[in-house]
């Protein structure tokens, strides 16, 4: 409601600046034809652009337009796709034909923060994607779709859990604290899931990459912005289209482990003397994942009105048994243009509703460790009370098929995005907008642990969870643009705006156990005994927390030659005491089209560009300003137990915005008549007042850590992207290949009075208080740490180097003896894209790399010696085992491995159906698509792309603990393995 | 350019009206599932509900890794061996009890952690107890009684800094400057520190001895920390004060409140909050005051069944050989551990361990010997008699329900028989005093007390008490080597500074030796 409030105290002023608009505005219609140049063809879904206005249309299936032309107008402007842009001046003629030449690049129109710009008008590093440079294939993540196409954007989801989340990372790291990912903004809609959009709705996706281009988007905008645009319908244009495709997932790699008889000679206990038994645990519980997507959309429209409806239907199955999802998705938009077309109203909705089935992705760690000759089901009566699965009473080992059969871990995720977006023509050169918009979710979860489970449900004698999260988010947003023509080519464009943006949340949780009957499962939660005995864990909250921003812009294009760019966003947000409530983040930019001053040979295009901005980053959590009192342990007070309550934490009023300056400088060519295309950029970033959860003297403060603004780091980068179009032209056969590079470094400059703060516990058994990670003033971020093998001795006991020199080997977390043995920040990133066309065939396939980075392979660090003390579980089998080591496992630089890595990603191959004109269809096509088909590393674990946060460690089948950025290059035991996806698919249009 | 004048008329005033509209630009925080200072301490309930997070702030006290265990672990009678790949944790369980401690390993840092946010907590009640007696929102006599308990128990816990750490800073402020960085103090002012703040403070508090001072720092509470003091007042400031703790001892002992109860366990099972012996413990609740952990701490992963315990056991501390085999068979206190072949809960079944090794003498059932073949890397998973020191409760969840005891009636006249025989090693009242603790225990009784057999006798009634270190120290036995400790030197009385303490404030010195 809170919401509604601001609306309608804002939203007054929205409607005095209509109302004070007065301007009578005569127009006419003009029509006409867009072709392609060379063969004459005509161009559907061309742009025809008012210059000076927002009016404009789109050409049909023949090619067509028809626009409205307000008087005082002069020209048009005429872009598409793959083609050269044309502004034409309008003469007295109501028609206009148009023939475009294929080939430039930099006329392209491309998404920014509120608004759009022409390719060749941008000043920043901005890369944009459309639909048909997506990856194709089973593509189940927006993320996916542009996964090693732009320089500087890593994404990443180690493993192939069906419901494991992308990593998405723009230029490594921009901040170590919290919001390390990206801002998603669809439709103009900033701060929402990226799961609301279904890959096949999307029409484009622009990466504001850095700071002067991100700036406007002011507080999250640290870690760059993604900007999604949905498909839109075209009126007088009707088209259906179906996509669809069946894949098979299947284990791509594994971590081999010794057999029966090999883990037996080796010393390994037998767990069934005088049985043959040799279980495969991994194929136990893996299986071949068999998924089903279909995709149905209906666009048109009629006079001033059009619409997209789009509805899609996802069965997804993973390579372990009960984990996979079922995904419906609708997504519905419309346009309307009423008043004399001067009110343009836009709407979207995205409605998507999850089944989840998490599953124990935790059943990979334990098919790897237990034991080959242990059965999986006995009919013994010592396992009667384990359900007749063989279970042990050891230290972090339990049988993984009863884990997945015993037990269920599920969710039902729902979420909505609704907006509306209102634009006014108060003149044909002034604009005023007002955009609303809700995005509403809720997570439930439910997991059962049956009373016949060693894992998590014996004990308890049977264990359900349930909980909900629900999250709320409401926006306003009001801006205006001006723009005014300079002639010669030139203008001036002015935005203001004001953005609101509220965001609340709540939940609740439910962990009980102690249950009369697994027949309940978790759907009574008061037949758990814990309940009754106040033994269960019950826990709720709620929050809020709003944003407010005002945001100006000027852009100057001075010919068509010399741009520029100014800006300013000042941002408030409630996370901040009073005093530091408020954010100033500034950006200038500008760039030039060399081509246009002076004539180079071969040269079609050369834009340099340069520019800074600042922005922001503001806590991941509430109230951290504040003194804040919970309820605790209870307090035994005059013979009863009564509550006690107190601080949480150590407030810190001035708690302030972590900034991050960021320089880049760039250049945009096309060269040899368009057949080499691409950019090249150059940033320098320093992030100050970092955002950190680190120490501080107790006494006197109350607990002994703060967030506190502590910290600077600082990061410099290079990326380049290439396209070689029409590399090869036959008339059959033709061959694109383009290659995007990119590599940054990051140094820690300023850890405050910290001089080391270790990070990445390796956990229990017998690892814990160890940590993987270090960092101190001046070090490169990413540092992996540890002792130094040198060597092996007889007795199988392995021998450290003493790196201080002192004669002795000191063991503990920080001492002198141990050294940088790694970083997991990869030296560089390099993929090649390639696009064959021969005939009605087309091939397109992607080879992506990540060179020079290291991972800590923790099934090693816990799984590979031949200790005799750990006889009973089974070993990692990789090329590093060596049956000479016997000495406990303990992390040291021979777990470290290189993790370089080539890997086809995707390659599709497909067969356009030619169409007679009496087809029922205007597109047909069948395609294969491979991912994952092979990965070409030296790396032993199942997945070595780079860890760029720690998930934090596990032990006896507890809970991971989380998302620590500062830990980089740890391969956790909780990686879901990788797996190899083979799908077949059609794509029909009507 | 008529436009632009029309544009910038209309967009400076609509900034105008956004910027100050306060609804629009209103940034003040809603909390909603939590109380700040404005909605905090309104009534007489949420004042006791405040004071409470003083002594919740104790709860840390029986878990692994922090005070109490590094306590434990330096002196005789607990050790942690590494058992295989198991409790290796970077060696820091090792270098404690081999006295090789490091003021990077995390143990140091939480058993300081664990006390200075005790400190800490104490401060700020006390600043916020008389801010709001001093405005008039808080009953006066209520206030003054209750920062007389806050100032004795933050003099317990500068009595175990004092113990431990030795030279640390002296804070009793809480409305500090936010760059304050505190300055270290000489052990001999913390000392004096101590006993002025228990001089000032316990007179104040409460005579009754009922469940309206249980667990709570009552007038006897206080004596207890003032005889603790006194009795170790040569180790701290190098001069002794026998007298000063035998008029702490015979407050208690003379006002006839304690007594020692019959059965020497009967304080240390699953309901001892009505022993007539403690005089403080923390009153655990496995569902209200949870964070007694023994039980995952020591018995073995096997034992779970024993016990019918809810999680599987960590199989980590035990006792010493040496230790355990000063107890006669038909001491009492034997109980005190966990020895022998183990059985399910139905006791028939032998619990077998599926990893024993192979050279464990005592094969695959698991069975609690006192011998332990090697301290590291590879101890027998089964090896150590374990401790069982406090009851388990069959069905136990990993939180016990057993009051973990601090002082102890027992104590106080071992303590007392101390201090007479430091004054004159013939004191017949001495030798009565620990007699009658000695046949509490089923034992004989001593025909005189020499050192020797004080401090095992000590030992032997106060085993996991957290205060073996103590006396070892001042029996000046502590550094003596043993099988798994080399001996170390006076120094090693104290522990480090912590390295992470020292790092964020400059003001703070390293003790002598590190």
């Amino acid at each position: 409601m809170k919401l509604l409030h601001t609306l309608t105290k804002c939203g007054f002023v929205l409607a005095a600046l209509v109302l004070f608009s007065n301007a009578a505005l005569a127009q006419r219609t003009v029509k006409g034809k867009v072709t392609d140049s060379e063969s004459g063809e005509a161009l559907i879904g061309a742009t025809v652009v008012v210059v000076g206005t927002s009016r404009g249309a789109t050409t049909n299936v023949d090619g067509a337009y028809s626009v409205e032309v307000p008087s005082g107008a002069t020209q048009l402007r005429f872009a598409y796709t793959g083609y050269a842009e044309q502004v034409v001046d309008l003469g007295a003629s109501n028609t206009l034909d148009i023939a475009l030449k294929p080939g430039t690049v930099l006329d392209e129109v491309v998404v920014v923060g509120y608004g759009t710009l022409k390719a060749k008008e941008v000043t920043s590093s901005i890369v944009s994607v459309k639909a048909e440079d997506f990856n194709r294939g089973n593509v189940t993540s927006p993320a996916q779709l542009i996964q090693g196409k732009i320089a500087g954007v890593t994404i990443a989801r180690p493993g192939s859990d069906p419901n494991g989340e992308f990593a998405i990372r723009l230029r490594g790291l921009s901040s170590i604290s919290s919001g390390t990912s990206p801002l998603i903004v669809v439709d103009g809609v900033p701060g929402v899931s990226l799961n609301l959009v279904d890959p096949n709705d999307i029409a484009s996706i622009d990466v504001l990459k850095d700071g002067s281009s991100a700036a406007i988007y002011g507080t999250r905008a640290s870690s760059g912005v993604i900007l999604i645009t949905t498909k839109k319908g075209q009126s007088g244009v009707t088209r259906a289209e179906y996509n669809g495709f069946v894949a098979f997932d299947q284990i791509a790699r594994r971590y081999e482990t010794l057999n029966a008889s090999d883990f037996t000679r080796l010393g390994g206990v037998d767990l069934s003397p005088g049985e043959d038994i040799d279980t495969d645990w991994m194929d136990e519980i893996s299986q071949t994942g068999t998924s089903n997507v279909h995709n149905l959309s209906i666009s048109g429209g009629a006079g001033r009105g059009s619409f997209r409806a789009s509805f899609n239907y996802r069965d997804v199955a993973g390579i372990l048994r009960t984990t996979g999802l079922t995904q419906y998705n609708g997504s519905l938009s419309f346009t309307q243009k009423v008043l004399n077309d001067r009110l343009s109203i836009d709407g979207n909705l995205f409605i998507t509703s999850r089944d989840a089935e998490y599953g124990f992705p935790e059943a990979f760690r334990y098919a790897v460790v237990n034991n080959p000759t242990a059965g999986v089901r006995s009919g013994d009566a010592e396992f009667t009370r384990f359900g007749g699965y063989v279970e042990k009473d050891l230290f972090d080992y339990f049988n993984p098929v009863a884990m997945i059969e015993q037990n269920f871990n599920r969710g039902k995720v729902n979420r909505m995005l609704g907006n509306v977006r209102l634009t006014y023509d108060l003149m044909s050169n002034w604009n005023v907008a007002l955009n609303l918009s809700q995005e509403r979710s809720s997570d439930n979860y439910s997991q059962f642990y049956s009373k016949q489970s060693k894992f998590r449900g014996f004990g308890r004698n049977g264990a359900g969870v349930r909980g909900v999260n629900n999250n709320l988010t409401n926006l306003l947003e009001l801006q205006s643009e001006y723009s005014i023509n300079l002639g010669n080519n030139s203008s001036l464009r002015l935005l203001g705006g004001y953005s609101y943006q509220d965001f609340e949340y709540d939940g609740m949780r439910v962990d009980a156990g102690n249950i009369l009957t697994n027949v309940l499962e978790n759907n009574n939660l008061l037949a758990f005994q814990e309940v009754l005995r106040g033994l269960a864990n019950v826990s709720s909250y709620r929050g809020e927390n709003t944003l407010v921003a005002f945001f100006g812009r000027a852009q100057l294009n001075i010919n068509d030659t010399w741009f520029g760019q100014v800006g300013l966003r000042r941002e408030g947000s409630t996370r901040f005491g009073e005093n530091n409530r408020w954010g100033t983040f500034p950006w200038v930019s500008a760039g030039v089209n060399l081509e246009k001053l002076v004539d180079i040979p071969a040269v079609d295009q050369l834009k340099l560009r340069v520019g800074y901005g600042v922005t922001g980053n503001q806590p991941n959590q509430n109230g951290l300003s504040k003194l804040q009192f919970l309820p605790g342990s209870s307090f035994y007070f005059n013979g009863n137990y009564v509550p006690s309550y107190g601080p949480s934490q150590n407030p810190n009023p001035d708690l302030k915005w972590e900034e991050k300056g960021e320089f880049d400088a760039g250049v945009d060519f096309a060269l040899l008549d368009y057949k080499v295309t691409g950019s090249l950029d150059f940033y320098q970033r320093t992030t100050n007042d970092l955002l950190l959860f680190f120490g501080v003297p107790q006494p006197p403060n109350l607990a002994g850590r703060t967030w506190q603004n502590i910290a600077s780091f600082k990061s410099t980068g290079f990326e380049a992207a290439v396209s070689l179009n029409n590399l090869v032209n036959k008339e059959n056969f033709k061959w694109t290949p383009s290659f995007v590079f990119s590599t940054y470094n990051v140094k820690l400059t300023d850890l405050g009075r910290a001089d080391t703060v270790a990070s990445a516990n390796v956990g229990a058994p017998g690892q814990n208080d160890v940590f993987y990670t270090i960092l101190y003033n001046g070090a490169d971020l990413g540092t992996l740490w540890g002792p130094v093998r040198e060597g092996v001795n007889p007795d199988g006991s392995i021998t450290y180097k003493d790196i201080n020199g002192d004669g002795q080997i000191d063991r503990d977390a920080f001492s002198k003896d141990q050294t940088a043995i790694g970083n997991g920040i990869p030296a560089f990133e390099l993929s090649m894209n390639n696009n064959f066309t021969f005939g009605n065939f087309d091939l397109n396939f992607l080879l992506r790399g990540v060179f020079g980075h290291d991972l800590a392979n923790e099934y090693r660090v816990f799984y590979e010696n031949l200790d005799p003390t750990a006889a009973t579980w089974n070993k990692v089998n990789t090329k590093y085992f060596d049956e000479s080591v016997k000495a406990q496992n303990r992390f040291d630089d021979t777990h470290v491995e290189r993790a370089t890595f080539l890997r086809l990603d995707n390659a599709t191959l497909g067969y356009n159906f030619k169409l007679g004109s009496g087809s029922w269809f205007n597109k047909a096509r069948v395609y294969v698509s491979g991912q994952n088909l092979f990965t070409l590393t030296g790396y032993t674990g199942v997945d070595p792309e780079p860890r760029l946060a720690d998930a934090g460690s596990s032990d006896n089948g507890g809970f991971a603990g989380g998302n620590d950025p500062l830990a980089i290059g740890i391969d956790r035991r909780t990686t879901y393995f990788l797996a190899r996806t083979i799908s077949i698919g059609v794509n029909f249009g009507f | 350019m008529k436009n632009l004048s029309l544009f910038v008329k209309l967009l400076l005033p609509a900034l105008f009206v956004l910027t100050f509209n306060n609804s629009c630009t209103n940034l003040d925080e809603k909390l909603y599932d939590v109380l700040t200072e404005e909605t905090f301490l309104k009534t007489e309930e949420e004042f006791i509900a405040a004071l409470g997070a003083a002594y919740t702030s104790l709860y840390g006290i029986g878990n692994h890794g922090g005070y109490h265990s590094v306590q434990e672990v330096s002196s005789d009678e607990v050790m942690i061996p590494q058992r295989g790949g198991d409790w290796g944790d970077g060696g820091q369980w090792i270098n404690v009890h081999r006295h090789d401690y490091k003021p990077n390993d995390p143990n140091i840092n939480n058993s300081w952690g664990f006390l200075f946010a005790g400190v800490n907590t104490c401060n700020r009640l006390i600043f916020q107890f008389e801010t709001l007696k001093d405005a008039g929102k808080a009953d006066p006599a209520l206030a003054d009684k209750f920062i007389a308990e806050l100032r004795t128990l933050r003099a317990l816990y500068y009595y175990w800094l004092l113990d431990t750490f030795g030279n640390v800073p002296i804070v009793d402020e809480f409305n500090v400057p936010a760059d304050f960085l505190p300055a270290t103090r000489t052990r001999a002012d913390v000392y004096a520190f101590v006993e002025k703040e228990l001089n000032e403070a316990v007179p104040q508090l409460d005579k009754k001895v009922d469940g309206t001072t249980y667990g709570r720092m009552s007038y006897y509470v206080g004596k207890a920390i003032q005889a603790k003091l006194y009795l170790n007042a040569q180790v701290y400031t190098g001069t002794a004060q026998w007298d000063k703790c035998i008029a702490a001892c015979d407050e208690i002992i003379g006002s006839g409140k304690y007594q020692v109860e019959a059965n020497y366990r009967s304080n240390f099972v699953t309901e001892n909050q009505s022993s007539k012996e403690i005089i403080l413990a923390v009153p655990y609740d496995q569902v209200f005051a949870r964070g007694f952990n023994l039980a995952q701490m020591t018995l073995h992963y096997g034992s779970q069944a024993t016990f019918d315990l809810r999680d599987q056991p960590w199989n980590g501390y035990c006792s010493l050989q040496e230790f355990y085999e000063k107890h006669d068979a038909s001491d009492v206190r034997r109980a005190n551990f966990v020895q022998g072949p183990q059985f399910a809960s139905d006791g028939i079944t032998p619990i077998n361990d599926a990893s024993a090794e192979a050279n464990d003498p005592d094969g695959p059932q698991v069975n609690f010997t006192p011998a332990i073949n090697e301290h590291f890397p590879n101890a027998l998973r089964q090896a150590g008699v374990r401790i069982g020191k406090y009851e388990f409760k069959k069905g136990a969840t990993p939180d016990l329900s057993n009051d973990f005891v601090i002082f102890r009636f027992a104590d106080i006249m071992l303590s007392k028989a101390e201090a007479h025989w430091r004054k004159d090693p013939n004191d017949q009242g001495a030798l009565g005093l620990v007699n009658q603790i000695r046949r509490r225990a089923n034992q004989d009784n001593f025909s005189t007390l020499t050192a020797q057999n004080l401090i095992d006798e000590l030992g032997r009634e106060k085993f996991y008490e957290g205060q073996r270190r103590q006396d070892l120290i001042r029996f000046g036995v502590f550094g003596q080597p043993t099988r798994w400790m080399p001996g170390s030197d006076a120094n090693k009385h104290l522990l480090p500074i912590p390295t992470a303490q020292i790092n964020i404030n400059p003001n703070l010195q390293q003790n002598p030796g590190y």
